[in-house]
């Protein structure tokens, strides 16, 4: 019990130094274009909804699919880069999340459509590091867990008659035998 | 208008993503959510995804005189939960299935063609997911007296001691050929393209075990295969070291396991000191030690005059004797210190002899 103390206090020491940090790295210009120049030129993105946001060079790396356009277009970085699929709400958390660190509790605290908005942008925007991290959190609050808290969880409607879904059970009845769940 | 569940909108990559980091039971699970869930996580290439993400279950195929199993489920013991898996087998065509054999996620049976014929067919399946296939056509006087061997890539081989069959991935027809065994063949095991058995050269009076082999190089009866004796001068005793030797497959890749009595001396009768595994290398015919069973455990099949040994893939070697109750495992692959343990959540308390086979369910695997 002690130890759950500690690792909230030192998260806490963490988050302090993170938002620290974050007014120093994170660089997010909304509504007009900077005229801050920086050692390392940050990279413009423009969002859904016509925000532009600028940002690091180390950040886009990980963003395979802008990686490639850039790297297509002789790097040329003056000019926003067009994300249609992404709205700006979701790439401000994309880029809080990474600021934290990747933190899970983070996450956690997001409702489930805003997270499922972050898959689809990661998917977009090819971030496999992000993308992981996100299905395996997904996979956490599933695993261990009934079919009808699944169905619950990510609001499913259950298309299965009766008989159907007895025959899938029946037909798979190694894998639903003794299974034990807790919800 | 309902408003379709946000989780529909993301790629199907991703969901796979999701789903792939659940255990290989849970998966199964899901496929009951939704007709979609039904589709996503039953595709060919997700379940080829799945399997190499995933370690094949390891279950043992169990029968005994006293407990036979029903005639359209196969029961299959799961060591990691210790608990029974009930496979249906309503999707043979079938009657009175008697599984023999597995190899690399495919299960050979013997079954009925109908319920009055004694007409038998030998059937590969895949219990996982509901597949199979007919092999080629065999007199009846093949499943009564023979021994069905199995390997990789559809191997089968059918033995006898007077006579093998064998058929290789999806020939039509079986080659047949002569064995040329001085006696019975015991603990026949195929691997890859050769046969390996033991026979007993000695006298009524005392065993004299050793090992042959056969090699199958083509199925075309033009190269007829030979069983010829395998030995090497460096291995010396090791044959009579051992009381009763069986072979058993070793794992994956190139090992036979001799299992026995180690005997405490070289007289006849010898009691045995313990129950040891012997390991041969095929790449290089060297033996050297596995394992062997802790004092506590052999105390066991002290008293017994024999006992009946199997195993499989996964390295995993089962010990059944009678009036013991319960199993002895030995799993290689087990956490240091774990390679010994008992099964005893058998029906009827375990009563009488064991004979049985490894099985891995594997989703890929295609009959």
């Amino acid at each position: 019990m002690g130890e759950k103390g500690e690792s909230s206090k030192s998260a806490m020491l963490k988050h302090a130094e993170e938002e620290e940090l974050n007014t120093k790295r994170l660089k997010t210009v909304e509504g007009e274009e900077s005229n801050m120049v920086e050692e390392t030129e940050n990279i413009k993105l423009k969002t859904s909804d016509e925000i532009i946001f600028e940002v690091e060079p180390s950040i886009v790396k990980e963003m395979v699919t802008i990686q490639t356009f850039i790297e297509d277009n002789n790097n040329e970085t003056s000019i926003p880069i067009p994300l249609p699929n992404v709205t700006s709400n979701t790439l401000r958390r994309i880029l809080e999340f990474k600021a934290r660190g990747f933190d899970e509790e983070f996450v956690k605290t997001l409702g489930m459509d805003e997270v499922f908005e972050l898959i689809l942008a990661a998917n977009y925007l090819n971030m496999k590091t992000l993308l992981d991290i996100l299905t395996k959190i997904i996979a956490d609050f599933i695993k261990n867990k009934s079919v009808e808290f699944v169905r619950k969880f990510f609001n499913i409607v259950n298309d299965f008659t009766p008989e159907e879904e007895a025959k899938i059970r029946e037909e798979n009845a190694w894998a639903f035998e003794g299974f034990e769940c807790d919800d | 208008m309902e408003e379709e569940a946000g989780i529909y909108r993301l790629a199907e990559d991703s969901l796979r993503q999701i789903f792939c980091r659940l255990p290989l039971r849970e998966i199964m699970i899901c496929r009951s959510v939704s007709k979609f869930f039904l589709q996503l996580l039953s595709t060919p290439s997700f379940l080829q995804v799945l399997s190499s993400s995933h370690p094949p279950l390891q279950l043992l195929a169990l029968r005994n005189r006293h407990h036979t199993p029903s005639h359209t489920s196969l029961p299959l013991f799961d060591p990691a939960t210790k608990s029974w898996l009930h496979f249906p087998l309503d999707f043979l065509p079938f009657h009175s299935p008697l599984p023999v054999a597995s190899s690399l996620g495919l299960l050979y049976l013997w079954a009925h063609n109908n319920s009055n014929s004694n007409s038998k067919s030998l059937i590969c399946c895949n219990p996982l997911t509901r597949t199979f296939r007919v092999l080629p056509h065999l007199g009846s006087a093949w499943s009564r007296h023979g021994s069905v061997l199995v390997d990789s890539e559809d191997r089968v081989m059918v033995l006898t001691e007077l006579a093998a069959l064998y058929c290789h991935r999806n020939t039509s027809t079986w080659l047949k050929f002569s064995s040329n065994l001085p006696s019975k063949p015991r603990s026949s095991l195929l691997i890859n393209d050769s046969a390996f058995a033991l026979c007993d050269v000695g006298s009524p009076w005392r065993s004299q075990w050793k090992l042959f082999s056969c090699t199958i190089k083509s199925t075309t009866t033009s190269v007829v295969p030979v069983w010829s004796p395998l030995d090497r001068h460096e291995w010396g005793d090791v044959f009579d070291v051992l009381n009763r030797p069986r072979l058993v497959r070793g794992g994956h890749g190139n090992f036979i396991l001799m299992v026995g009595g180690l005997k405490s001396s070289f007289a006849l009768n010898a009691p045995c000191s313990t129950i040891l595994v012997l390991r041969l290398d095929l790449d290089n015919l060297r033996w050297d030690e596995a394992a062997r069973m802790p004092p506590e455990m052999f105390r066991a099949f002290r008293e017994s005059t024999k006992f009946k040994v199997f195993g499989g893939a996964g390295d995993m070697v089962c010990f059944s004797a009678k009036r013991i109750g319960k199993l002895a495992l030995w799993d290689r692959r087990a956490s240091e210190g774990h390679e010994w343990r008992w099964i005893d959540n058998l029906p009827e308390n375990g009563k009488g002899l064991y004979r049985g086979f490894v099985f891995e369910g594997r989703l890929n695997a295609v009959p």
